[in-house]
């Protein structure tokens, strides 16, 4: 074989040694990028999702009796269900109280310096809280 | 010969081309079963319940492909709060698609603070979010 002729297959090996090296650089770096954008992709559908249930809640303390009982007003367009009472940072009442637009709800929670409620949606509602001393 | 050693180096870059490609093809085939344990946070807040009492919700959610059991959640910051579990609502072992809210109550925690709030499971993986202590 001559010397010309060597030199013609030694340059399409490595001509086809560089293409294989592209073409698995090119398959690292889409495979890099396809993975971040499914990871964007997820946390923005979580985050929507949430936004999604997030609906205006407006509930008012109306009276806060001594002897534990609570009027609490949905001063909101929505109806409103609340799950669970907190009085004092302590778990007071768990349940399901719906109070629709426009009403109150009178609940037996116990009577204490902080009333906090939360509503089917998660949402914690500060109703009361006076400053310790 | 000269050709020779570049047939040799050629093929050596040949051999490390074919190795990124079987990489990136088994990497591609594995990943998935390992993406199969993943938790998320869904929603976390943080208020003040009373003096530096704060009351914490925390909603995780199973965002992979087997069933986990959720851990109490811890929280790091300013004053090194300590929580205590006051409520589940749903079950600490979630499966795939599901969430569980956990609300639990918080000391000594200050108004306006940032905290980390990470969560644990018991296959290992973990969640984390950042809250604001809100009044």
């Amino acid at each position: 074989m001559g010397k010309g002729y060597r030199h013609g297959i030694s340059s399409a090996v490595a001509a086809v040694a560089l293409l294989v090296v592209a073409l698995a650089i090119g398959m690292v770096a889409l495979s890099i990028f396809v993975r971040n954008v499914n990871v964007a992709v997820s946390s923005a559908e979580l985050e929507a999702g949430r936004q999604a249930v997030k609906t205006p809640e407006r509930l008012t303390l109306v009276y806060w009796s001594r002897d534990g009982r609570a009027w609490i007003a949905n001063d909101g367009p929505e109806k409103v269900t609340i799950v669970q009472v907190y009085v004092d940072a302590n778990l007071a009442w768990s349940g399901t109280q719906a109070i629709p637009p426009r009403e109150t709800a009178v609940m037996s929670v116990g009577y204490g310096s902080s009333l906090i409620v939360k509503t089917g949606t998660g949402m914690l509602h500060v109703l009361r809280r006076e400053e310790v001393r | 010969m000269p050709s020779e050693s570049i047939v040799i180096i050629a093929l050596a870059v040949i051999s490390l081309g074919l190795v990124l490609v079987a990489g990136t093809v088994g990497m591609n085939a594995l990943a998935p079963k390992a993406e199969e344990l993943r938790v998320g946070i869904g929603s976390v807040q943080m208020v003040r319940a009373l003096g530096d009492r704060y009351l914490l919700v925390v909603s995780v959610v199973n965002l992979g492909a087997v069933p986990v059991t959720v851990q109490a959640p811890t929280l790091r910051g300013e004053g090194n709060p300590s929580c205590s579990l006051l409520h589940v609502q749903g079950s600490l072992s979630i499966k795939p698609g599901e969430r569980v809210e956990l609300t639990l109550r918080c000391s000594p925690a200050r108004l306006g603070s940032e905290y980390l709030v990470m969560v644990g499971t018991d296959r290992g993986v973990q969640a984390w979010a950042k809250v604001t202590a809100t009044g």
